[in-house]
C-alpha cells in the first residue's frame, strides 16, 4: 500500500541533506558522501536481498533486486547521524563519533522498517527472533553497525592526502569492500540476538533494546554520566 | 570550531517521521508498531532540551 509515499519521502529526505551537506560541507564533500554512500547502500541491499535478509515488494522501483529510490534513504540518515554526532562528541574523538552513530541511526531506521512491514513495502523472511510486529531483533544494531562503518570509512579515507581526484577513486574502490565487510557486522548482530535469546527467551533482549534505543536519549537529556554518549 | 546542529535535515526527518507516523495510525494502526517511534522522540525531545539550555 502507498509504496509511492515512502519512494518520494527517500528523494526528498535525500535532496534536503544533499542540499545541507553542499551549503554547510561544501561540493566535495557532498558528492563522495552521497555518491559513495547510495553505491555503499545499493550494494549492500543487493546482498541482503540475495541472502534472504529482506524482501522488498515488487511495487518498489528496483534495479536487480536492489531497491533504487529506497536505497537513497540510507545515506542520508547516515548524514544526519554524523551530523549530529558530531554536535554531540568533542571535536577528533572518531571512536566517540562513531559510538554516537551507532546509537543515533536505530532511532530513525526503527520506525521505517515498522511501518514498511504494516504497508508491504518490504518483510524480514529471516528466522530470527522479532519483535515490534515483524522487526527482526538485529536489524536496528546492524543498521548503526553499518552506518558506524561507512562513517568510519569516509573519514579515514577523506584524511589520506591524495592528489586530484584520488579520495573518489579511492572510495569508489574501496565501497564495494566495505559493503562486502557489512555484511559481517549484520550476521554478528544476528548471532548476538540469537545468544540472548538462548537464556531469557525474550526477555533479554528487550532489555538489550531498552539499553540500546532509550538510555542514550535519557543520559544524553539529563547529563548522566558519559558513559554512552560522550558529552562535551 | 564546534559543530552546530544540521537543522534542515533535522527538520526534513522530523517531517519523514510525521508523515510516517501519520501512515501508521491512519491505515495501519499497530499499538507495537508505535512504539518504534518512541526513541526517535526521545532523541528529538533530548536535543531541544539541551539546545535550549
Amino acid at each position: 500500500m502507498y509504496p509511492g509515499v515512502i519512494q518520494l519521502l527517500a528523494v526528498a529526505l535525500f535532496a534536503a541533506c544533499l542540499y545541507h551537506a553542499w551549503r554547510s560541507e561544501g561540493q566535495e564533500f557532498a558528492q563522495q558522501w552521497f555518491g559513495i554512500g547510495y553505491l555503499f547502500v545499493l550494494l549492500h541491499e543487493i546482498l541482503l536481498v540475495q541472502l534472504r535478509v529482506v524482501s522488498y515488494s515488487d511495487r518498489m522501483l528496483q534495479f536487480g533486486s536492489a531497491p533504487t529510490l529506497i536505497s537513497l534513504i540510507y545515506p542520508a540518515f547516515f548524514y544526519i547521524a554524523f551530523s549530529v554526532a558530531r554536535f554531540l562528541t568533542p571535536e577528533n574523538q572518531v571512536k566517540a563519533l562513531l559510538l554516537s552513530t551507532i546509537l543515533l541511526i536505530p532511532a530513525i531506521t526503527l520506525p521505517l522498517d515498522a511501518t514498511a512491514l504494516g504497508f508491504d513495502w518490504w518483510s524480514f523472511p529471516s528466522q530470527s527472533r522479532t519483535f515490534m510486529d515483524g522487526v527482526p531483533y538485529f536489524m536496528p544494531l546492524s543498521w548503526g553497525l553499518n552506518g558506524a562503518l561507512f562513517c568510519g570509512f569516509f573519514i579515514v579515507v577523506r584524511r589520506i592526502r591524495l592528489k586530484g581526484s584520488g579520495q573518489l577513486f579511492a572510495l569508489l574502490l574501496g565501497a564495494p569492500l566495505v559493503a562486502g565487510m557489512s555484511l559481517i557486522l549484520v550476521l554478528s548482530a544476528q548471532v548476538v540476538v540469537t545468544l540472548l535469546a538462548l537464556f531469557q527467551s525474550d526477555l533479554l533482549l528487550q532489555v538489550a533494546m531498552g539499553i540500546l534505543l532509550i538510555s542514550p536519549p535519557l543520559v544524553y537529556a539529563f547529563r548522566l554520566p558519559r558513559t554512552l554518549v560522550l558529552d562535551p | 570550531m564546534k559543530a552546530s546542529l544540521p537543522t534542515l535535515p533535522l527538520i526534513v526527518a522530523a517531517m519523514f517521521l510525521v508523515v510516517l507516523l501519520v501512515l501508521e495510525m491512519a491505515f495501519s494502526f499497530s499499538a507495537e508498531a508505535l512504539l518504534a517511534f518512541i526513541p526517535a522522540a526521545l532523541w528529538g525531545g533530548a536535543l531541544i532540551k539541551r539546545g535550549r539550555t
